[in-house]
């Protein structure tokens, strides 16, 4: 049974990218997908048995932090942050870790140059 | 090993010895003054220094045993719990049980038996169960009968029965007007005389005990544990109780009784206190709760002025439905015209941006949204607020407005309008709940299970209450503790139940009202008190992680730990400090999802972070102002580790030679940097495009085609909110001049809507610059490194001792004899004729010896500048202590209301690190108590006086002196100054240093701090006296002198003194240097027997002595380590040094031996 994903981010194209990234991975399949954190606190409703969550940080309407503050409380998902500016070390990121954040994944160099394959996020989902 | 053993268990001993002293004398000072904070917590921290010793070499059983007793230390020091005669007769029972078992683990060198301490744990465990139960007004334990002196009724029981409430008003009437009489006597001149007003309120503490109403037990425990209470005090106590019991109080009407009080919690002091959250709806008001917040809508400036906390009836308004409805209307109606207001920002709109802030808070005050007011103030009114500032802010008002709001509510269950109430009922039943699971785990601690009925019910009803409301973490973490038997593994659930409530609390707060029981005090509270612990075992693991890179599962244990370590900051509301626990938890997170070792800077970083807060906590923890300037250094360091693990420079060099836009700023990683320089290496021009491409996915195709032709690199790229649209800003590099950029985007996207170039940035050297930049990056980074000569050094010490040994091992082979033998013998036995032959063999076995000798000399040449060199590396410049202390009395003075800098003098010598760190808290201390000290009265109205530091070290000592121009002198004269001063005096005694205090002659105090040099290299002569060996300071020896008997003389007067003659004119006092081992006893034989003797002279001009010594061992380089343990009470040297050989020997302290002859 592959593991349910969403995808959380309001650039189009890097939902296109991670999509892409994601599409021939067998033990992953990607059944919600939104723009911002407030649709994905809709999605998720409808969506319960979502195990893991990629979820960018800015973002407009709800931005990650806060859906990741609210959606922590009602969902066993792993939720992994997938930002630029999560930086190691960075307030950001530290912030995340704060609200429970699983993992944190810096975007490598920008979302059109990502390199699918040096891509960390293959090894984000441990189950 | 065995040696390092010996030593450690010699230091266990010491220290362990001293901790029990301590602890004794703690006792005995509280048993004066039982309620005495500083006692305490002198206790506490002796009871935690023994318990951590015994840690460190796995004696259990003893650390068991003090665990229990800082248990009970705990309770009084954070829970309140009075000191009771029987409490302090247990912790003796233990410190006599402690010096016991320790004597016996020295013995044996190994844990004692538990049989013989079970019992008093098991004592100490019950009485913290007993105490506890008390303060929560449950029954006490059935096992300790003394406790249960009344049939005990629970606390809801009798603080809402008006009945007992009447009896209570009743006594606690009488107590008053007992106490009203006491004070009039004792304001009509009369001594103030407790002998009868003291039973009664000893009668009313119990009472007040019994029915569970907290605040009077305080108040009356408070006044109750003063040895000799004051008029003072007794004011205060009359004040308190009339405040407790209401104004229109008459004892026989049952609505004037005291208000019951919540029952105690898990970490009282984080509660607030349960009388501000009494009340109910507002007495009158509008009609309607609809005309309410119309009203409220309409007042402007009439709203804004209203009393803060008018409104008694948040409690209830909240989770009213309605009201809730109304509020969110205005709140929106609100927001709508703070945005407008931004769009038009200037000083009209900062006005009108603060003027709906106040609104928001006072409609929120009215309604008692405690979560809203919170968020609410965190708009910044102390300064001059920016676009991007209110910007956020606003956007942080919108997401909670329509969290709050949005349809079926997202954040809560299902959207039933009563979720709010369901979720605070649930938090309200978790106290005893809570209180149950820890009990149970206190239990599983001490191994003694015997019944798990009540914890397994307790555990059901949060697991069942927290499902029902979809907290599907929360429940699953309890299922988990239903199993778990295992203490450390049952505890770790325990902290993750509590961080997932505080989740709920933090996400659910703006909807919630303020509750008594808040998870995330209680979770602070408890971290910080296991904050101690928790750094010891952090720095433990790191230190392991340092020596043996990390074991699977070690970086996950450091995140673990630092977590513990966050939530003790945020106790002690250090937020930096939180801030970076965060930032390295998410380091060492990222090191375990990589597979990687932490970076040894990270590890630096995390050591030196731990060190740090240990004194941040005790400042904090003794009222004291932190100094931050450490810890903000830490969290830069943090944030770019991973530029410097990389060896790249930090993102601000790249951000300052592109001239990057604000909203670029931090966003760089290590990746994208390199990708930066790189680019700039090929000389490329540095670009900002902005993307909208959502709605264009050709535009987008195209465009992300043309950058993976590798016609531009895309160095990173943030959002950009416009409006309703969002958009991208790409950082991209390209060889393309801006005209070629702009065509190429125009062929991408032909209608122009998509794409554009939104910045064209300065890459005029920028490629030299950013080179040169970087390489003072790496060149900083690199310093953490051990610097290239000491490598060397080691490196030719290594060689050299191969050579020596490969030598030694060429002559150990060489069998002289045989060689002679052979040599004799092929000379026919003619010595003569061998005598040639044999000659040569000697004297090439002579070469190599030789050869030896020089590489051995040559040898101890490498390893003394070898030792300069360590040294010269620890060594840091004094600035370094002394611009924290100028921003710390910065901080202090405006905090003590005096206006008074730090003028500094002396601070450009050099010295050890270590000695500035135990210098530092001294120091801060000491300006602590100038500016506390110091009253208005003293001072000029407009000048805060002057506060010098000056800095003077040399090769024997280091001080500091501390000139207040304003102190009285009385201030250092009385019993507070004593007590505010003795923890700096008793340390640096420890030291062998030393605390002076001058008043100065008209106004003012000086003080002096010494503390003798450790940690440098001395160059000394070193001598024998006896068995002993010693180092003179060489730049204080005068000259060696030979003296016969006729040179000696002996003096009448002075205890028959001896003096030495030196020429025609000039006597010097002797000095026996046993008198310095033999503690006084003045061996004097030697320097009249008749024979000479050997004396060297030391001091400067008029002020010299003759040391009477044995024998002189040589001149040699040695470092000055400090003293430890009981070898710090010798006076007359400043530390001890490793000589050659092996020898340990005492470095003098010439000074002050010259000072004592004089």
């Amino acid at each position: 049974m592959a593991h349910k994903v969403m995808l959380v981010d309001d650039a189009a194209m890097m939902r296109l990218v991670i999509s892409n990234f994601i599409a021939p991975l067998p033990e992953f399949e990607i059944v919600a997908s939104a723009a911002n954190g407030k649709a994905a606190l809709e999605q998720l409703k409808k969506h319960p048995d979502v195990e893991l969550i990629l979820l960018d940080i800015e973002m407009p309407e709800m931005d990650g932090l806060e859906f990741l503050r609210h959606a922590k409380l009602r969902t066993r998902a792993k939720i992994v942050i997938l930002s630029s500016v999560a930086v190691a070390g960075s307030p950001h990121a530290a912030k995340a870790r704060e609200l429970g954040a699983d993992a944190i994944v810096t975007k490598p160099s920008g979302a059109v140059s990502m390199d699918l394959a040096d891509s960390e996020a293959a090894s984000l989902y441990k189950p | 090993m065995s040696r390092e053993l010996d030593e450690i268990w010699a230091l266990y001993a010491d220290d362990g010895g001293q901790s029990l002293d301590l602890v004794e004398q703690s006792l005995f000072n509280l048993k004066e003054a039982p309620a005495n904070a500083g006692h305490i917590a002198a206790l506490f921290r002796a009871i935690h220094t023994f318990k951590g010793n015994a840690r460190v070499l796995g004696l259990a059983t003893m650390e068991r045993c003090a665990h229990a007793a800082e248990d009970m230390i705990g309770l009084v020091r954070d829970e309140n719990v009075p000191l009771t005669p029987d409490l302090l007769a247990l912790l003796l029972e233990t410190s006599d049980v402690l010096r016991e078992m320790m004597n016996d683990s020295l013995a044996l060198r190994a844990d004692p038996a538990p049989e013989g301490s079970q019992a008093l744990v098991d004592r100490i465990c019950a009485k913290i169960e007993e105490c506890r139960a008390a303060r929560r007004g449950e029954p006490a334990a059935p096992s300790e009968p003394e406790a249960i002196v009344f049939e005990p009724v629970k606390e809801s029981t009798l603080a809402n029965d008006t009945r007992y409430l009447q009896i209570f008003a009743e006594i606690a009437s009488g107590g008053l007007d007992e106490a009203r009489g006491v004070l009039e006597k004792a304001q009509a001149g009369e001594a103030l005389d407790l002998g009868v007003l003291a039973p009664a309120l000893e009668h009313l503490r119990f009472a007040a005990g019994q029915m569970g109403l907290l605040g009077w037990q305080e108040l009356l425990e408070s006044f109750l544990a003063r040895s000799e209470p004051s008029i003072s005090d007794l004011e205060a106590l009359i004040a308190g109780m009339k405040d407790l019991m209401p104004k229109d109080a008459a004892p026989e009407a049952a609505q004037a009784l005291p208000q019951p009080e919540a029952p105690a919690q898990m970490a009282p002091a984080g509660l607030a206190s349960p009388r501000e959250d009494l009340g109910g709806a507002p007495e009158s008001g509008p009609a309607t709760a609809k005309d309410a917040f119309q009203d409220l809508k309409n007042s402007g400036a009439e709203i804004l002025t209203a009393a803060p906390g008018q409104s008694q009836g948040g409690s209830v308004l909240a989770s009213d439905p309605t009201y809730r409805a109304i509020f969110f209307d205005m709140v929106h109606d609100i927001l709508r015209e703070m945005e407008a207001a931004l769009a038009e920002f200037g000083p009209e709109a900062k006005r009108a941006l603060t003027s709906h802030v106040d609104r928001l808070v006072h409609a929120a005050k009215q309604i008692g949204m405690a979560g809203w007011l919170q968020l609410l103030g965190e708009y910044p009114r102390d300064r001059d607020l920016s676009f991007s500032e209110a910007e956020a802010f606003i956007t942080k008002l919108q997401a909670q407005a329509i969290l709050d709001t949005h349809e079926k509510s997202l954040a809560s269950t299902a959207g039933e309008e009563g979720d709010d109430s369901q979720v605070r009922q649930f938090f309200e039943s978790l106290p005893p709940l809570l209180a149950s699971v820890s009990s149970f785990g206190s239990l599983l601690l001490g191994g003694n299970v015997v019944d798990c009925a009540g914890f397994l019910a307790a555990i059901a009803e949060v697991r069942s209450k927290a499902a029902a409301l979809e907290f599907v973490r929360i429940a699953d973490i309890a299922e988990k503790m239903v199993e778990e038997r295992q203490f450390t593994a049952f505890r770790r659930l325990e902290l993750r139940l509590y961080e997932e409530l505080v989740s709920v609390e933090q996400a659910m707060r703006p909807n919630l009202p303020k509750m008594d029981f808040e998870p995330a005090a209680v979770l602070q509270n408890w971290c910080a008190d296991q904050a101690y612990d928790t750094l010891i075992e952090l720095d433990h693991t790191l230190e392991e992680m340092r020596k043996h890179g990390a074991l699977a599962g070690q970086c996950e244990g450091v995140a673990e730990l630092l977590r513990l370590v966050y939530y003790a900051c945020r106790h002690y509301a250090l937020e930096t400090a939180a801030h970076l626990s965060m930032s390295l938890i998410d380091l060492f997170a990222r090191a375990r999802d990589e597979g990687n070792s932490p970076d040894p800077m990270l590890l630096r970083i995390a050591k030196n972070f731990i060190t740090d807060l240990e004194l941040l906590f005790d400042t904090v923890g003794s009222g004291g102002i932190p100094d931050m300037a450490e810890i903000e250094k830490l969290f830069e360091e943090a944030a770019n580790v991973t530029f410097s693990a990389n060896a790249t420079p930090s993102s601000s060099v790249i951000e300052t030679r592109l001239g990057l836009p604000k909203s670029f700023r931090k966003v760089l990683t290590p990746e994208s940097l390199q990708c930066a320089m790189a680019a700039l290496d090929r000389g490329q021009r540095f670009y900002i495009v902005r993307a909208a491409l959502n709605h264009d996915e050709q535009a987008a195709d195209r465009f992300l085609e043309w950058v993976n032709s590798g016609a531009a690199t895309v160095i990173t790229n943030v959002t950009v909110f416009d409006k309703k649209t969002t958009q991208f800003d790409f950082l991209l590099a390209t060889p393309m001049a801006e005209s070629q950029l702009a065509e190429q985007l125009t062929s991408l996207d032909p209608a122009r809507s998509s794409l554009k170039i939104e910045m064209a940035l300065s890459g005029k050297g920028a490629q030299e610059q950013a080179a040169q930049q970087g390489a003072a990056t790496r060149a900083t980074a690199s310093q953490d490194l051990m610097p290239r000569d000491i490598l060397e050094g080691i490196g030719e010490i290594v060689t050299g001792q191969a050579m020596i040994y490969r030598t030694l091992g060429d002559i150990a082979a060489e069998d002289l004899m045989r060689t002679i033998e052979a040599e004799v013998s092929k000379a026919n036995g003619d010595w003569g004729k061998a005598k040639g032959a044999v000659r040569s063999a000697l004297e090439g076995m002579a070469g190599q010896i030789e050869k030896v000798y020089q590489a051995e000399a040559q040898l101890g040449h490498q390893l003394e500048r070898l030792q300069e060199e360590a040294i010269a590396v620890r060594a840091r410049p004094a600035t370094l202590l002394t611009k924290p202390l100028e921003s710390f009395t910065e901080t202090a003075a405006r905090q003590y209301g005096r206006p008074v800098q730090l003028q500094v003098s002396g601070d450009d010598i050099v010295v050890d690190n270590d000695m500035l760190e135990e210098l530092r808290p001294h120091l801060r201390t000491l300006i602590e108590f100038c500016l506390s000290q110091s009253t208005p009265a003293s001072l000029d109205k407009s000048e805060g006086g002057k506060l010098r530091l000056a800095l003077a070290r040399n090769e024997e000592r280091i001080v500091a002196t501390l000139d207040d121009s304003e102190l009285a002198a009385a201030t250092i004269q009385n019993g507070n100054a004593e007590a505010l001063l003795s923890g700096t005096r008793a340390a640096l005694r420890s030291r062998g240093g030393e605390l002076r205090t001058v008043p100065l002659p008209e106004k003012g105090v000086h003080f002096e701090v010494i503390l003798p040099m450790a940690m440098v290299v001395l160059d000394g002569m070193v001598v024998r006296v006896g068995e002993f060996r010693y180092v003179v300071p060489l730049e204080t020896i005068q000259r060696i002198v030979h003296s016969g008997t006729e040179d000696v003389m002996r003096l009448s007067a002075e205890g028959g003194r001896f003096m030495l003659k030196l020429g025609r004119d000039e006597v010097l006092p002797v000095h026996c240097l046993r008198d310095v081992i033999s503690d006084g006893s003045v061996q004097t034989e030697d320097a009249s027997s008749g024979h000479k003797h050997l004396f060297v002279v030391v001091g400067k001009k008029s002020q010299r002595v003759a040391l009477l010594v044995d024998e002189l061992m040589g001149q040699q380089l040695v470092l000055i380590r400090p003293l430890r343990g009981y070898l710090t009470g010798i006076r007359g040297v400043t530390g001890c040094a490793l000589l050659g050989g092996g020898d340990v020997g005492m470095v003098l302290d010439i000074g002050s031996i010259v000072s004592a002859a004089a």
